[in-house]
Parts: C-alpha cells; sequence; structure tokens
C-alpha cells in the first residue's frame, strides 16, 4: 500500500523478460521456501498490526484495498493453517468413493465372515490411519532433522510422492464421478452417498 | 441410503455444477488472455501444466508449510558457515524461541487433530457431511474467484493503458524521443 501512498501503480506487463537464478535441489528449496514462507507471515502480522497507524488521508480507497487485501490474506491463511486436516477430509471422501464403486465388486461382500469382507469395511479407517501416521511423521522429522540431511530428502521424496499420487486420483474419482452423475442423472457418490 | 436428505436432487445438482464451475471458471482468463494477446499457445501449456500444479500441490501445503512452522526459529540464511558466529549472548533467546516454536506446532496439530477428527466423524451424518462439503467448496471456489477476477482486472487494465500509449504514439510518433537540437521531429 505504500506503492498506492507514493501515487505509483502496479501494472501487469506479459511481456517482461528477467533472467533468475532457479534453485537446483531439493534441500535447497526446502531452505528457501521455510525463508520465504516465514518472512512473509512475519511481513503480514507486522503489517497487520501498523495498519491503523499509517492511514493515508488522501487516497482514503487506498485503506479500504488495504483492509480488503487483509481480511482475504487472513481467510487464506487460516485455509492453509487448517490443510492437513481439510486434505485428510478430501482422503477420506475419495477413499470412500473408491470403496463403494470399485472394491465393492472386488472383494466378496456376501460372505459377512471372509477376510475380503473385512478388508473392505475397515479400508477407509486403515487409508485415514495411514494418512494421520504420515502427517505425524511430516511433524516428527520436521522438528528433528534439517533440510541439509539426506535421511529427510528421502523422506521428502516419498512424502510429496505419495501426497501427489493421492492428488491426481483423487481429481480423477472426482471427474469420473460428476460424469457418472451426469449420465445416470445419479447422486454423485463423492458428494453423498 | 437414497432419498435420506429430502430435496436432495437440487443440492447435488447445486454441488456438482459447483465443482465444474470452479474448474472451468479458469476458461475465463485464459480465453481473455488469447483474446487480447492472440496467444493460443498459453492454453495447450496450461492444460499440461494442471497435473503438475495437481501433482506437487498437496505436497506444497503439508510438506512445505509444515517444515517453515516447525523451523520458525531458524533465521539462518541457509548460508553454510557464515551465519554461525551467532550464539553465546544469544544463546537463552534461542532456547526461549525455542520454547515458543514448540507451543506453535503443538497447537497447529492439536487443532488438526481436533478438525479432522471432526470431519471423520460427521461423515456418518449425511446432512452435516452435505454441509460441510458445500461451505468447504464455497471457500474454495470464493478464493478462486477472487483471485480470477482480480487478474482480469490486471490484464484488462495492461491493455488500457497500452491501448492509450498505442494511441498517443499514433498521433504524435516518436513523440517521446528526445530530439538532441531541440527541434520536433514531428514538425520536419
Amino acid at each position: 500500500m505504500g506503492i498506492h501512498k507514493n501515487e505509483k501503480d502496479i501494472i501487469f506487463m506479459p511481456d517482461a523478460y528477467a533472467e533468475v537464478d532457479p534453485i537446483k535441489t531439493v534441500n535447497g528449496l526446502m531452505g528457501q521456501r521455510k525463508r520465504w514462507i516465514n518472512g512473509s507471515n512475519f511481513a503480514f502480522e507486522k503489517v497487520q498490526k501498523e495498519m491503523d497507524k499509517n492511514q493515508s488521508e488522501k487516497m482514503w480507497w487506498a485503506d479500504v484495498f488495504l483492509k480488503m487485501q487483509i481480511f482475504y490474506l487472513n481467510f487464506s491463511n487460516l485455509l492453509v493453517y487448517f490443510a492437513p486436516a481439510i486434505l485428510l477430509f478430501t482422503f477420506h471422501l475419495t477413499m470412500s468413493t473408491i470403496k463403494e464403486q470399485y472394491l465393492a465388486d472386488v472383494f466378496q461382500i456376501n460372505d459377512p465372515n471372509g477376510v475380503g469382507s473385512i478388508v473392505f469395511s475397515t479400508f477407509v479407517n486403515i487409508m485415514d490411519f495411514l494418512y494421520a501416521v504420515m502427517f505425524f511423521g511430516v511433524v516428527f522429522l520436521s522438528i528433528h532433522l534439517t533440510h541439509n540431511n539426506k535421511r529427510f530428502i528421502y523422506y521428502i521424496y516419498f512424502f510429496s510422492t505419495v501426497f501427489g499420487l493421492f492428488a491426481v486420483i483423487t481429481f480423477i474419482v472426482i471427474l469420473v464421478d460428476i460424469a457418472n452423475g451426469f449420465a445416470k442423472n445419479d447422486n454423485c457418490t463423492f458428494i453423498v452417498m | 441410503m437414497e432419498n435420506a436428505l429430502p430435496g436432495t436432487g437440487v443440492f447435488v445438482d447445486l454441488l456438482r455444477y459447483f465443482i465444474l464451475g470452479s474448474m472451468l471458471f479458469y476458461i475465463f482468463p485464459l480465453a481473455i488472455y488469447g483474446i487480447f494477446f492472440m496467444r493460443i499457445k498459453y492454453f495447450w501449456e496450461i492444460i499440461s501444466g494442471t497435473f503438475s500444479f495437481l501433482f506437487y500441490s498437496p505436497a506444497y501445503l503439508n510438506l512445505l508449510n509444515v517444515y517453515a512452522l516447525c523451523r520458525i526459529d531458524d533465521i539462518s540464511w541457509g548460508t553454510k558457515g557464515l551465519d554461525a558466529e551467532v550464539g553465546g549472548k544469544n544463546a537463552n533467546l534461542k532456547d526461549t524461541w525455542k520454547i515458543v516454536k514448540m507451543i506453535d506446532v503443538a497447537k497447529f496439530f492439536l487443532w488438526n487433530v481436533v478438525l479432522g477428527t471432526l470431519f471423520i466423524v460427521f461423515d456418518s451424518y449425511l446432512i452435516i457431511k452435505f454441509f460441510v462439503t458445500l461451505i468447504l467448496l464455497m471457500l474454495f471456489t470464493f478464493i478462486q474467484v477472487i483471485k480470477i477476477i482480480i487478474g482480469m482486472c490486471y490484464i484488462i487494465k495492461y491493455k488500457c493503458i497500452t491501448a492509450k500509449k498505442n494511441k498517443a504514439d499514433r498521433e504524435t510518433p516518436l513523440a517521446h524521443i528526445k530530439d538532441p537540437n531541440g527541434e520536433n521531429p514531428n514538425d520536419g
């Protein structure tokens, strides 16, 4: 907002040219993002604290924009803060859909005492438990190891691959589910079971 | 569990269109970009980039943010050995920061565990699950729509400014170039 107070403006330049020196290792990326995320969070807190001290008299709309931006950033910070729980919810819904739509045929649920039936009924719980273990592992490893540790990077590779596969699977399941819903004019399994 | 929620059909249709709309809403800025700047090749770049974006976004949200939170007391620049002199006097301060960090991480962990447990418990109740899904979808769509609208505003603003400049240039070509002799090149 200092930009607006100094009567300058930001514009979008599609043909801008810049040379960058990108990071080439995952260790470097973890360190860089740690610095950027924490730095931007501290800067945001400072701006939010001292927002009311520096009010511009000339451009009242600058303050309105600032307040809107602060609200929006608080809102997205909240979502980022609760991202693991929200991802768990998405994971849970996806696994329930997979269970209902695809696994019901594979396992013999007609046999109530069979092994397939037990696996089928506890499939979602097992997956939720695995997610919880992964989240706990990420927090534990982040506290105890630094980004320069080689073992930590291997863990990061593993976790990011699993999370990435999960995201792609969720995307495909949602798309297939919506297509099924439109085709059969029926409820989507992902949303309402 | 058919017809468990009265009037489900309408709401489920709403949710279905919500998901599709939040995906298809990205076409608007792309279309504006393509029409204004005549660069259609970006369509393919963005569509093919969607999969890599999908692949790394949960890792970004879960791993990098958690790592940043767990290293909030680490103010080093990442350069090896250059900032190793700090210590001695600041050792007490470091311990204090470590305790503050641990409290923050514990809070983060507990809040997420509580919310995740609530989500899973609510999953058994159809109506609550439905509304939780609706609210989460609305939050995400709200963020996307705000981002996209502001981005489109910037594109249109840039186009207006450059169009104005081009018009001015057309009326008085080379007006921005200063003549060393002090004469206006348009006169001659």
